[in-house]
């Protein structure tokens, strides 16, 4: 039986460059992506049901933004970021799928003190 | 009546309940491409051999006009046979009745055949093709499959357990193969999946086709839920067949021997392996060199394709073989092929097959990926699995042999019975670029050419620990062999290993990396 060859690929390890082949796995594997607390993804796919706030507004940590159904639960999504909403991509009855961008902010420097 | 006619009654009664669900059911298994639950049973087993079971066992479900059904031997079939003459309990779910679903006269008609398999000490093959729990009998399918699932683990390590899936497998249902030794799909046929592609929509919103979320590639190749993947339910027969072949009938025994054979000549393990250790080179060619006939029956072989598992054998009996690939990754351990191998080793140790190991690897595969998956803990199987196996455990080291995995691939310090190396081995903390690039760091730095110092140090380096004879100064490798000698040495370490005793502390159960 005439195999195909293989198409072979420089593997490094420890300096050392080994020539072999990937599995169908390794190929598809997902890139690592550092989290960016200043971008509000969706972490799971849903609706939005309300947006509590608007571009501009100022935002502490624990202020309520938004609501996600998804899992048939109502999250309140809360801030993590104490700033200003630079960018909102999303509005009442927005479907998002996971890992989809909801919203930016503009985090205040670091030294500047809570609002209350 | 006289006996003839009530022979004739009982007759009759068998041709109406064998029908299962009916000629028009049938005609549309046979339109997926699918055999009956009967057909497979009168394939798989020898011919005339098989002897039903349970065949007028009937529900007595009573909610939602369940009492005015009837279903033939309710969806499954139950009861025993043989295999090349030796006896199996099998059962195969009826797709054709109620959709071979699960209710509890079902479930009770396969665990009372598990629970014969496990008294009788023999083999047990399920084949699934069953639309799950029938709902109409609520909490009692459920505890149906309770009930398989606590028999799977009580037999689990004292008979094998062989899973077909030859239809949908969904749900709770996954979790009876799940728990069994080897997994069988067919391209086309087998799914198997938790939630299924209509709950992942309505709930996530994702699409997916059922075969790109649990067909019989997804499970053979990327899940690793399957071990064996065939083209055509034939084809899967054939393979568990093989492997019957290999394994032994229960824990107590030991695995048929055949008249010994030698390899074909076509492989010739001098012509295999480059000594370069950055060159490829297909590691099975090197165990068909190694085994009776070449006949290698590889366990698993498009999951994690870079370690290789399976069985042969040697003189006659069954080995299990566990390989490190150089012609996929590099032949490095990762998650996967660390779960590939814990497993395939303990498997090997609960039935008394010795296991041979090859070895030829750079280390573990970095990448955040791995770290975040656990790649520690998985490793740790590898490490767990050999340290706890009892059976002969032999090694022979090709070529590399660096770091972690010079420990992990069963190395002498946990407790290998005999570890070999041929000339060609580097038994080293690293790779020669590697360590010199450390040890020698200061020298390379303030070298006037700084490049012609890494080579001359990662020359010295090669010259001085890249070899064998370190590692064989200290014990740590038993001889080092000339390769074309590697089958009547491996022979020979089997043949002294026979009487093999050895013991590990009392206990009711090790804690596994699981």
């Amino acid at each position: 039986m005439e195999q195909e060859k293989p198409k072979y690929k420089t593997f490094i390890l420890d300096d050392v460059k080994y020539k072999t082949t990937h599995s169908a796995k390794f190929e598809k594997r997902v890139g690592y992506e550092r989290p960016n607390p200043n971008i509000l993804k969706s972490v799971l796919p849903g609706k939005i049901l309300k947006v509590f706030i608007k571009e501009g507004d100022e935002v502490n940590r624990g202020t309520r933004l938004c609501v996600l159904e998804a899992m048939k639960t109502e999250n309140i999504i809360k801030s993590t970021v104490y700033g200003t909403v630079k960018k909102l991509y999303v509005s009442k009855n927005s479907t998002v799928k996971k890992r989809e961008i909801l919203m930016e902010f503009e985090p205040y420097p670091e030294e500047a003190g809570e609002i209350e | 009546m006289s006996l003839k006619q009530k022979t004739n009654d009982l007759l009759k009664r068998k041709a109406i309940a064998e029908a299962g669900g009916g000629q028009e059911a049938n005609l549309k298994q046979q339109a997926k491409g699918k055999l009956t639950a009967r057909e497979r049973i009168l394939a798989l087993l020898d011919d005339g051999s098989f002897q039903e079971y349970d065949l007028f066992v009937q529900h007595d479900a009573r909610d939602f006009n369940m009492e005015s059904k009837v279903l033939a031997g309710d969806g499954v079939i139950t009861g025993t046979g043989t295999i090349y003459g030796q006896p199996i309990c099998i059962y195969a779910q009826d797709f054709t009745v109620e959709g071979g679903s699960l209710g509890f006269a079902h479930a009770r008609k396969i665990t009372k055949i598990m629970d014969h398999s496990l008294k009788m000490r023999m083999p047990l093959i399920g084949i699934n093709d069953s639309g799950g729990a029938r709902i109409q009998e609520g909490v009692n399918s459920l505890a149906g499959y309770g009930e398989i699932f606590f028999r799977n683990t009580l037999s689990s390590g004292v008979i094998p357990q062989i899973s077909v899936i030859l239809g949908p497998c969904a749900g709770g249902a996954v979790y009876s193969p799940a728990l069994t030794d080897f997994v069988f799909v067919v391209e086309n046929i087998s799914k198997m999946f938790i939630t299924g592609p209509e709950v992942i929509k309505t709930v996530l919103g994702e699409e997916i086709s059922m075969e790109e979320l649990g067909g019989a590639k997804v499970h053979a190749e990327i899940s690793g839920n399957a071990h064996f993947y065939a083209k055509s339910e034939l084809e899967c027969f054939e393979q568990i067949k093989k492997l019957l072949t290999f394994i032994p009938w229960n824990n107590g025994q030991k695995a048929r021997s055949f008249p010994p054979k030698e390899p074909r000549l076509e492989f010739k393990i001098e012509d295999i392996v480059p000594s370069d250790p950055r060159q490829p080179y297909d590691v099975r060619d090197v165990i068909r060199a190694l085994v009776d006939d070449s006949d290698f029956f590889e366990v698993a072989e498009l999951f994690a394709p870079n370690i290789v598992i399976g069985f042969g054998r040697i003189n006659g009996g069954t080995v299990g073989f566990v390989a490190n690939q150089p012609l996929v990754l590099a032949g490095v351990l990762d998650c996967d092929s660390s779960d590939k191998a814990g497993r395939f080793i303990r498997y090997c140790d609960a039935f008394n097959i010795p296991i041979v190991t090859l070895e030829d690897m750079p280390g573990y595969l970095p990448g955040i990926d791995q770290e975040h998956m656990g790649v520690i803990r998985h490793g740790a199987k590898v490490l767990y699995a050999y340290s706890e196996a009892t059976v002969p455990k032999i090694t022979v080291i090709l070529r590399k042999a660096y770091g972690g995995g010079y420990i992990a691939m069963n190395s002498r310090h946990l407790r290998a019975d005999f570890v070999f190396a041929w000339p060609t081995a580097e038994i080293a903390v690293m790779g020669p670029e590697g360590a010199a690039n450390i040890i020698f760091r200061k020298e390379i730095q303030s070298a006037e050419n700084p490049e012609e110092m890494r080579k001359l140090k990662i020359k010295e380096y090669k010259e001085k620990f890249a070899n064998p004879y370190v590692a064989a100064s200290k014990g740590y490798i038993d001889a080092v062999i000339e390769p074309e000698r590697t089958r009547s040495i491996l022979l020979h370490a089997i043949e002294v290993s026979t009487n093999k005793t050895d013991g590990r502390p009392r206990k009711k159960h090790g804690i596994p990396p699981f």
